[in-house]
């Protein structure tokens, strides 16, 4: 589904991406835990397109996606949903329009089809009361749940999520990684970068530790949490445990 | 001798006089010399007297304008200008003339017998003078409005696009648009106001009527320069508006797969519009006092009609407070407009 080869980014000096080379199987879900500074939202974000690769190649579903003029941003982006840490939300618009306007300008879907869309989004994320409030008067774990319809609205092939609770008041994470879970069961292909441990241990199929621009360790949650092989992987693990 | 005397007649006169005929010559010679000298001295009298001898002065009054109250040496005389006021004495008087509206007009004469002339002009007090102001100031105050108005619509326009040209992701248009914001920032507006009323006609003549210059209409003139003027500041607000939304809008917008215009149109412009509302307005009413610069060129707006009137009246106190006083009353109702929706807009935030 997704192929990731030799993958390196740069920001002027800063080397954030080293090396990068992975593959993303179809309903897969596939946990990256690292400390910050190591590069995981850059790896997501080039996936999603917001970054452009300074080398290596991207290939979504078998298409070369590194090269950017060479393709359709916004064809490629509309297959892969992005869930951010701060939400996001477009605050001038309801629940229900932030849910409803990609569908409706992008895949061009009539108004009452991408509400019918929406409302069905809203019950699954169990928001549907909250349909037309404005996202400042939800709480965070409302908000990101609502981010995470708007981004299924678009029925992406991959769902990225960076970070998605690491916003969220403790008490609202829950309610956020149920959603999530429910996701990961149905079937849907994941990529989450994330600090919270449980969830990659009950949820992921794969996670990955990366530190300093590289993929330093992978494998199942058992492997990787249980028996982890590389030094700065124990490290990291006996201090988040 | 005496006989000789005595034919001349006189001596029958006095002898008449007299009732007395048989008189002697000596006491008629006597009596001749006394009615000689009494005729002389009463001549010499008569003489002395005439000379300084007590006449009416009277004096007109006229004035600009009419019906104006007579005060004569402090008395309220109940006359009304034009008027003539006889049975002076000549010599020293103090004349005041008072109308209402009118500033009091006092001046100390000295009349001489017969027709003595004074004119006055009276200057309105400083209320009437400025109430007398207002229409042609009020036109001009409207002309104000209305160039800041059409200018700072055009310069929405011109800005809102240098402002999107300014943040879009084309070298070419930041450059073009960065150097026409800087340029008209950094230059004066008198200087730009000179630039296109007196700097291009010369160049429109070359290219289109075989050099000679094409002259421009003040107003036309005055309408450009203030809109390109504007449209570098609303430029301004325009991308501060944009770049104060996050980056995080765009993003998420983008991720959706939204094109960029999409996204800038549908996402980010709608949230820029609401920051950029309140410094719009501050924009509008910094427009509605610098448009007085345009007076240079000739434009009867406010501040031209003001010198207009000025260089006839002479009175440049009362004429610059009105004008003064017209810009706040046109300034403050949208400084209160603009606090509002400030407030407003944040509590929607």
């Amino acid at each position: 589904m997704i192929k990731v080869v030799d993958l390196h980014k740069r920001f002027r000096h800063l080397h954030v991406l080293k090396g990068i080379t992975n593959q993303i199987k179809q309903g897969e879900v596939v946990c990256v835990i690292g400390p910050s500074g190591s590069g995981k939202s850059t790896f997501l974000r080039c996936l999603n397109l917001l970054e452009k690769p300074s080398s290596g190649h991207i290939y979504i579903e078998g298409v070369d996606v590194s090269d950017h003029a060479l393709i359709d941003v916004n064809e490629v982006r509309a297959e892969v949903g992005m869930v951010f840490q701060r939400f996001n939300l477009f605050p001038h618009k309801t629940a229900l329009e932030n849910i409803t306007i990609a569908p409706s300008k992008v895949r061009g879907l009539s108004q009452t089809e991408a509400e019918d869309r929406a409302y069905e989004l809203l019950d699954r994320v169990g928001l549907r009361h909250k349909a037309d409030v404005y996202p400042d008067h939800l709480s965070g774990g409302q908000q990101q749940r609502i981010a995470i319809a708007r981004a299924l609205a678009m029925r992406p092939k991959v769902l990225l999520f960076d970070e998605p609770t690491s916003a969220l008041d403790p008490e609202m994470i829950q309610e956020v990684l149920d959603v999530m879970k429910t996701l990961a069961h149905e079937g849907m292909t994941m990529v989450v970068v994330t600090h919270e441990m449980g969830f990659a241990r009950e949820v992921a199929h794969r996670v990955l530790f990366m530190d300093e621009g590289e993929i330093l360790e992978e494998g199942t949650p058992t492997e990787v949490f249980n028996s982890p092989k590389n030094d700065r992987t124990k490290q990291f693990l006996s201090k988040i445990l | 001798m005496a006989k000789e005397i005595c034919s001349f007649g006189h001596t029958c006169f006095i002898e008449y006089l007299f009732c007395n005929k048989g008189m002697s010559v000596v006491k008629k010679r006597y009596i001749l010399a006394i009615i000689l000298t009494i005729a002389l001295v009463l001549g010499c009298l008569q003489l002395a007297w005439a000379t300084p001898e007590k006449q009416d002065a009277f004096l007109k009054i006229t004035s600009d304008p009419v019906d104006a109250q007579v005060y004569l040496d402090g008395k309220l005389i109940h006359k009304y200008t034009p008027c003539t006021i006889r049975g002076l004495t000549p010599g020293a008087h103090h004349i005041e003339i008072r109308k209402s509206k009118y500033r009091t007009e006092k001046r100390n004469v000295t009349l001489a017998s017969g027709e003595n002339v004074l004119d006055f002009s009276l200057a309105e007090n400083s209320l009437f003078y400025m109430w007398l102001c207002l229409p042609s100031l009020l036109l001009g105050a409207l002309m104000t409005l209305f160039l800041t108005v059409v200018a700072e619509f055009s310069g929405i326009v011109i800005g809102t696009l240098t402002g999107v040209a300014r943040v879009i992701n084309n070298k070419a248009s930041n450059v073009i648009a960065g150097i026409y914001v800087d340029f008209i920032r950094g230059t004066p507006l008198l200087v730009q106001i000179f630039m296109i009323h007196f700097g291009t006609p010369p160049i429109l003549g070359a290219i289109f009527n075989n050099g000679q210059p094409i002259p421009i209409n003040p107003f036309v003139s005055a309408l450009v320069a203030l809109s390109i003027n504007s449209g570098a500041y609303v430029a301004e607000i325009v991308r501060a508006g944009i770049q104060s939304i996050d980056k995080g809008q765009m993003e998420a917008a983008r991720s959706l797969g939204m094109t960029y215009r999409q996204a800038m149109s549908h996402i980010v412009l709608p949230q820029a519009i609401k920051r950029v509302i309140p410094p719009l307005g501050n924009e509008f009413i910094a427009m509605l006092k610098d448009s007085s610069l345009v007076s240079v060129i000739g434009m009867e707006e406010l501040v031209r009609k003001a010198q207009v009137i000025v260089t006839r009246s002479y009175r440049p106190t009362e004429t610059w407070l009105e004008v003064g006083l017209i810009f706040l009353l046109m300034t403050i109702p949208f400084t209160r407009v603009v606090a509002r929706l400030e407030r407003r807009l944040k509590i929607n935030d």
